[in-house]
């Protein structure tokens, strides 16, 4: 009987000391999508939770950090949909309804004010899916596969939202950044 | 010349990504070193990545209380883990449990249906009521579908639902409706190919408070009150108007996870 347990602390230890580093990152990423502290932690708690019982399937030498990631997406995109399924029944209901609508990812609780810098807010503000392919690849670093893949889209179709939101966001930033010669 | 022949903006964004064969990159950089406009247009790009990997570099830094949040639930995986390991070859063979007479379990009203849910004492009466029916025989074949007309059947006009605790094991061996005062309450037993019960009852409060005292917890917007009465824990929630216990004699943690898996934001 001790084998197993044995084996099991063991898988437990390699787990945690892949994925507990990324948990700032995970979180901070979770709270730029939902500006909801409790929720966000709680997709961060279900994101561990489902890469530890999928831990056996992790590729060793894979990058651990884009695992993570996909996972998070996918865990905030389905209590995106969850608080969604909500049915919509009063009117503060259906404006509710509305806000879900012009942003995913909104967050279920009343919207607080933005935090963070003006950069960190106008890409808060970018509509989805350019907010994530923004976050991925330029906050996160990954590389177009490893966001196309968190995505579930083609690589094809990241390069393209990533070339309209950044160009979308360089357009609300553009009083901030540096002064270049005039385009001609 | 060179000016009117912009590059394409997302030849621009690949140039900024290193996306660009040797041959392509070397071609944008001499259009770049002669075009105004994509140059600035480039700078612009570089700006804005650098202040977004900021924002990434601006990351908090760790933080043990969440960490240790994260173990906690890391060890009540552990604990479905272990426990899904144990059951799983009982379940592939005879469920002798099913075998247990089919005789109807009796229903008893429960110690505390005339005291109010809300008060302390709910946790006590409930692992009572545990401890009565938990050795009651399997009633064999019964489904949550029968179980949920004989709620009916008992006069129980609230939402009252059978909770699916199949995948951890624990199949349906017993449930019914209760009569108390003003209100009516539900039960359900499981049991497992191990002979552990879990017992879940639900009744309607307009209150729907959660008894005074014992470990508080939150997960996914829904607040816990967990008890724990010698080996017998109890964990309550709230669901609207409709007050959710679960109790077993099993370790606090896996009864957590199973509660925190089962329990549902009021819709």
């Amino acid at each position: 009987m001790e084998q197993p347990k044995q084996a099991q602390a063991a898988r437990r230890e390699a787990f945690e000391s892949l994925a507990m580093p990324h948990a700032v990152r995970l979180r901070a990423c979770a709270r730029r999508w939902f500006r909801h502290e409790a929720t966000a932690d709680d997709a961060v708690q279900e994101t561990f939770l489902r890469a530890y019982r999928t831990f056996d399937a992790f590729e060793p030498g894979t990058n651990a950090r884009a695992w993570l990631f996909t996972i998070l997406y996918s865990v905030c995109a389905n209590e995106h949909a969850r608080a969604r399924s909500h049915a919509a029944t009063s009117l503060e209901d259906v404006t509710e309804e509305l806000l879900y609508r012009s942003e995913q990812f909104a967050p279920r609780a009343a919207l607080p004010e933005p935090t963070g810098t003006e950069v960190e807010r106008a890409l808060g503000a970018l509509p989805e899916p350019f907010k994530s392919a923004l976050t991925f690849v330029d906050v996160e670093e990954l590389s177009y596969e490893e966001a196309a893949s968190a995505l579930g889209c083609p690589v094809g179709t990241l390069r393209s939202r990533l070339s309209r939101g950044r160009k979308a966001l360089a357009e609300k930033l553009a009083h901030l950044a540096p002064r270049t010669r005039t385009a001609s | 010349m060179r000016e009117e022949t912009h590059l394409a903006e997302n030849e621009l964004d690949a140039l900024l990504d290193g996306r660009l064969t040797p041959e392509q990159h070397a071609s944008a950089a001499g259009h770049i070193a002669g075009c105004e406009a994509c140059g600035a247009e480039l700078a612009q790009l570089r700006w804005l990545r650098s202040e977004l990997r900021a924002v990434g570099a601006r990351a908090p830094a760790r933080d043990a209380a969440f960490e240790a949040r994260l173990r906690v639930a890391l060890d009540g995986e552990d604990a479905v883990r272990a426990r899904t390991e144990r059951v799983a070859p009982l379940l592939r063979g005879p469920r002798r449990w099913l075998l247990a007479s089919a005789a109807a379990m009796t229903a008893v009203l429960l110690a505390w249906l005339v005291a109010s849910p809300q008060q302390v004492a709910l946790p006590d009466a409930a692992a009572e009521r545990y401890l009565a029916v938990r050795g009651e025989p399997a009633e064999p074949g019964l489904d949550a579908a029968v179980l949920e007309e004989r709620f009916r059947a008992g006069g129980v006009a609230f939402r009252a639902r059978v909770l699916d605790l199949d995948m951890l094991g624990f199949r349906i061996a017993g449930g019914s409706a209760f009569e108390f005062g003003a209100t009516t309450a539900v039960e359900t037993l499981y049991r497992d190919a191990l002979g552990q019960s879990v017992l879940c009852v639900m009744l309607e409060d307009d209150a729907a408070a959660l008894p005074a005292g014992g470990e508080r917890f939150e997960r996914g917007g829904i607040a816990f009150a967990s008890f724990r009465r010698g080996d017998v824990t109890v964990v309550v929630w709230s669901e609207g108007d409709l007050l959710c216990l679960l109790v077993a004699a099993l370790p606090r943690e896996e009864l957590h996870v199973l509660a925190v898996a089962k329990a549902m934001l009021p819709s």
